[in-house]
Order: C-alpha cells, then sequence, then structure tokens
C-alpha cells in the first residue's frame, strides 16, 4: 500500500519537473523567477508573456493529456485483446484516423470551407472506428497475436501511404503544414484545441475508472467473466468505444504518436508490479503524460531550431520497449 | 424444488445437437458427477449447465426459473462454475483471483467491504490456500492453482457448484482433501454440485448419483454409483477390453 503512494508521488514530482523544465527551455530561455512574476501579473502582453501562454504552455498541455490518452486507449486495447502488445498505433488504428483526417484537410484546403476541431474529431474517430472494424474481423478470423500484429503495421502502412498520396496532391502552401502534422507533432498546439480534448480525455478516463472492476474480472477470460454476470459483447463494445475515441482525439490533434499507448501501460504494471486496473489506468496514464512532455522537450530542443517529429523521439525510446515485451512474452509461451 | 433441472435436453455446438435427452435434477445438497471417455460431452453439458452455451433443444432450469430467461448477474449470484480454461496472470496474488469470485457483491469499484473480506479468508482457509494469499497466481503449481481456482468459485457462497474436472491436477492427498471440502458443502451448506470426472473410483466415493455418458454420445445411465459402476459396466463404458478393468484396479 505505501509502495504504491510513493511511486505514484515519484510520478506527480516528475510531471512537476517536466512541466517547468518545458517552460523554460527554449529558443528564448526562461527563467523561473520570469515564471512567477507573469503568473503573478497575468501578464499575457509582454514578449515573454506571450511566448510563455500563448506558445508553451498550451503545447505542455496537449502533450500531457494526449500522452495520457494514448495510454488509456493503448491500455484498453490491451484489456481488449487480453495481450499486452497492443496500441492504437501498432495496430493502425491512429493510421486510419490519420488518413481521414487528411483527406478533410484536403477537401477544406480545395474546396475553401474553414475545418473545425470538432470535425477532425469526429472523422479520426471514424477512421479509428474502420481501422478497428478491420482489425477486429482479422482477430477473430486467426487467434494469433503475433499476426493481429503484423496485420495492424500493414493497415498501418496502407494507410500512410495513401496519406502520403494525398499529401503530395495538396495545396503548395499548406503542404508544410500537412506534412508535419501527420508525422506527429504538438507544435500546432493551441487553447482553442484544448476546450476539445480535455473534456473528452477527462470523460474517456472517468469512464475507464468505473469499468476498471469489469477490465480486471475479463482477465480471467470470456468465459469466466461471462459466468461472474458480466455482459461480454457491451463490455467489449464500451472498451472498443472509448479506446478508439481517445486514440481518434489524439490523431485529430497531434497527429499519429507511435508506441505510448502500447509500451506505458507495460511500465506501469512492471513498476508497481500490479495488474489491478485501478491502480494501472492512473500509473498508465501519468506514465504517458511524462513520456509525452519528455519526448516534446527532446524534440523541440535537441536539435533546434529544427524539430523533430513526436514519433521520432517515441520510437527510440518505446521501440526497444515493445521488442523486450515480445521476447519475454515469447519466453513465458514457451515454457 | 430441484436446483437445477435438464428437460430432455439436446446440447451441442451451432444447433448441431451433440447429446440429446438429458434428463435429470440436481437437488439441494446433493452431488452429482457426470462420468465418461474423454470427448462423450461432459464439458457440453457442464457448458450449457452453466448458460455458456444455449440448450440446443429442450429446458434447463435453475431454482424453478428458465436459465435463458435469467439475467447473468442474478446467476452469478446463485451459480458458480470452475472451468477448466487456463488463467493467465503477470502479477496476481490468489488473494486477488478469490477476490474476484466477489464480483457481484462488490460496489463499482471493487471495494471489499468486511463481510466480503471475511467470505474470502473463510473460504481460502476451508480449501487450506490461505497462506497462500499473497503468492504471485502465476507462480503456483498446477494443483495449487486448481484449489485457489475452488475457493474463487465458492467465495460468492453459491446454491449451485458447477466444476468441470476439477481435480485433474491434484495429487492424491489434494484430491481426498478436495473431495471432503464438497462433501462439506454439499452436506453442511446444502449445496447443489455438479462435476465432471474419470476417475471412476472417486466417482463412487464422492457422488451421491453418477450420469454415465457413453462413447456414442448419449447418457447411458443415471442412478447410485455403487450399483452402477461395476467393473463389467465400466469395461463396457471405457471400452475396455473384459477384465482389465480389475486387473488395474482390483475387484471392488
Amino acid at each position: 500500500m505505501k509502495k504504491k503512494t510513493v511511486l505514484y508521488a515519484i510520478l506527480i514530482v516528475l510531471v512537476a519537473i517536466l512541466i517547468l523544465v518545458n517552460i523554460c527551455q527554449g529558443s528564448v530561455s526562461v527563467s523561473l523567477s520570469d515564471i512567477w512574476s507573469i503568473l503573478k501579473t497575468a501578464d499575457t502582453q509582454s514578449t515573454m508573456g506571450k511566448i510563455i501562454m500563448q506558445i508553451r504552455l498550451p503545447r505542455i498541455v496537449e502533450a500531457a493529456f494526449l500522452g495520457g490518452a494514448l495510454a488509456l486507449s493503448g491500455y484498453l486495447l490491451q484489456a481488449f485483446f487480453q495481450n499486452p502488445i497492443a496500441g492504437p498505433y501498432i495496430l493502425g488504428i491512429s493510421s486510419g484516423a490519420k488518413l481521414l483526417v487528411a483527406v478533410l484537410m484536403v477537401l477544406s484546403l480545395n474546396m475553401g470551407f474553414v475545418m473545425k476541431s470538432w470535425m477532425m474529431i469526429v472523422v479520426a474517430f471514424i477512421g479509428s472506428l474502420i481501422a478497428t472494424g478491420f482489425v477486429l474481423v482479422v482477430s477473430f478470423k486467426v487467434r494469433s497475436m503475433s499476426i493481429l500484429v503484423v496485420c495492424g503495421v500493414m493497415v498501418g502502412y496502407i494507410c500512410s501511404a495513401i496519406t502520403e498520396l494525398i499529401v503530395a496532391f495538396a495545396d503548395d502552401s499548406n503542404i508544410v503544414n500537412l506534412h508535419n502534422w501527420s508525422q506527429g507533432t504538438f507544435s500546432a498546439a493551441s487553447w482553442n484545441d484544448a476546450i476539445y480534448y480535455i473534456p473528452i480525455v477527462l470523460v474517456c478516463l472517468i469512464l475507464s475508472v468505473f469499468m476498471s472492476k469489469t477490465i480486471e474480472a475479463y482477465m480471467f477470460g470470456e468465459s469466466y467473466a461471462s459466468t461472474l454476470g458480466i455482459d461480454i459483447k457491451c463490455f467489449r463494445f464500451a472498451l472498443i468505444v472509448v479506446s478508439s475515441i481517445l486514440s481518434a482525439t489524439v490523431t485529430a490533434f497531434a497527429g499519429p504518436i507511435s508506441f505510448v499507448g502500447i509500451a506505458m501501460p507495460h511500465i506501469a504494471r512492471t513498476i508497481f508490479k500490479s495488474e489491478k486496473p485501478g491502480t494501472i489506468i492512473p500509473a498508465a496514464c501519468l506514465l504517458g503524460v511524462i513520456f509525452a512532455l519528455l519526448s516534446d522537450l527532446i524534440a523541440r530542443s535537441m536539435f533546434s531550431p529544427t524539430e523533430l517529429s513526436i514519433s521520432t523521439v517515441t520510437a527510440i525510446f518505446g521501440a526497444p520497449i515493445v521488442i523486450s515485451m515480445m521476447v519475454r512474452s515469447r519466453r513465458r509461451e514457451n515454457g | 424444488m430441484a436446483e437445477l433441472v435438464f428437460e430432455n435436453v439436446a446440447v451441442g455446438y451451432e444447433k448441431k445437437a451433440l447429446i440429446p435427452d438429458i434428463n435429470f435434477a440436481l437437488e439441494k445438497g446433493e452431488i452429482l458427477a457426470l462420468a465418461g471417455p474423454n470427448g462423450a460431452g461432459k464439458s457440453t453439458i457442464l457448458k450449457t449447465a452453466a448458460g455458456l452455451l444455449e440448450p440446443v433443444s429442450g429446458k434447463v432450469r435453475v431454482q424453478g426459473q428458465e436459465l435463458s430467461q435469467i439475467p447473468g448477474k442474478d446467476l452469478a449470484k446463485v451459480m458458480s462454475v470452475m472451468l477448466t480454461e487456463r488463467i493467465k496472470t503477470n502479477y496476481m496474488t490468489c488473494f486477488d483471483v478469490v477476490r474476484v469470485g466477489r464480483y457481484q457483491y462488490t460496489d463499482v469499484f471493487g471495494t471489499l467491504k468486511d463481510e466480503d473480506k471475511r467470505a474470502i479468508c473463510d473460504c481460502m482457509e476451508l480449501i487450506g490456500v490461505w497462506h497462500l494469499k499473497d503468492a504471485d497466481f502465476s507462480k503456483l503449481s498446477d494443483g495449487q492453482k486448481q484449489r485457489v481456482l475452488l475457493a474463487r468459485a465458492i467465495v460468492s457462497e453459491p446454491g449451485i457448484l458447477i466444476l468441470d474436472e476439477p481435480t485433474s491436477f491434484l495429487d492424491m492427498g489434494y484430491k481426498v482433501e478436495f473431495f471432503d471440502v464438497l462433501k462439506k458443502l454439499a452436506r453442511e451448506k446444502n449445496v447443489a454440485i455438479l462435476i465432471s470426472m474419470h476417475e471412476m473410483e472417486l466417482v463412487k466415493k464422492v457422488a451421491d448419483r453418477v450420469v454415465c455418458i457413453s462413447k456414442g454420445n448419449h447418457i447411458d445411465r443415471i442412478g447410485d454409483p455403487l450399483e452402477i459402476l461395476t467393473p463389467e459396466y465400466m469395461e463396457n463404458l471405457f471400452s475396455m477390453r473384459s477384465g482389465k478393468y480389475e486387473e488395474y484396479y482390483g475387484k471392488h
């Protein structure tokens, strides 16, 4: 019990430190005393005030919320497939969302209507569901998780290829934006988007917490869960919908981001040495926040002023974790 | 009123009847064993009784009500099931595994009330696995796992207990202990127990009645195991050569 509290405290302290570093670090460096005076006077007029209030803070808030959302989305998918090697990116779900959002972007550019945030979320959600539907069809046909992952990666490739094609035909002046977004980035963050994603992520988090008891019972397998009186169809439907809403929201605002969803729940389970959904859901979310903030910090400051795409950074850290997971689960299967 | 009744039930998969004309009534405090060779369809009958499979035809009644009409959460309070499926866990303790059995009694967050804790403690002590409460479930031997899973099944204090080959991994000592617990549950707590097993000598010791299912997928006989299960009959049921049973298991 005590150990759990200490671990949560460490994670929260890490979040706080990363928020401060993210505010201070950048092409214009800001000192802690500057932050204090700006917050105290609510200064949004000076250059420093604008940098913090209009650029850095919205970006931090977006990275934090969407990082947490990705980790949660991955956790729910893992519960659904009863397998730790699942996540919105690796199963091609993010790419499905990306494809439809890219189509919407290009249409809005060519037809001259202004794309609203909610439109992006709706379209991304539809894209996620289509990709998820495909993955589900495959998962009912073949029971092997590795084949499922390969299928997901292939779906991802197809969707990305079509997206690139669309981007290639898009209006010149807007290609840069579209291209950046399709690689995954928090650089376009603004407070206007925050009013959409904050409530969505919070509602999904609350729903997940309310599902945690059933998620635990479902870990025993469908038959056992069903004899405990759980409506399996209803529960699986809820898992997929909440997970898709989360990954769609992330993709709509920040593009597809790799490996956060698959790796963070795993790290949470490993350091908390627990599988209790009530423990792992908040832990995975906090780790998602930390990982997103850290990756974003690296993405924008490592080769400043050039920014890396966020997935470049998350992949470098995340891919080795996933590989080690695969090796370990293989070893367990074999004895 | 019988706890569990099969009325002209045919069981099977995808609407194809595997075993037709199943009729029996399981009474309170009774241990009814399903016996028969591998592949005869014992598990299919148990899954149908547990509501995991729809009967192809006929009616299954639980405490007078038709099984398909009972909402899942109400059924979970009267009936508990232990399957042969393996449970894959990583960091779950045995206490956690048993705790999940209280699913229908805890609130939405699964918080344990005093009575839940007491029930978990009591049944783990009854089965003799309380000392394993903090042990990692995935690291236990198969036999220990089976005992923890029995504790999980009875922690909800069910009126009907359905067990599919629950002792397949237990050594002789634990088998005897296991069946003592079942007898205690039946005699003292009036639990109705439907159990599939293939050790016929144990069926004779444990079961009040036995339902014999033959290789041809039909119900062959129902009745007192001591009367039915003669060496000749068992040789027939398991398609053994005449005299083989006594050669291996001795005269009874």
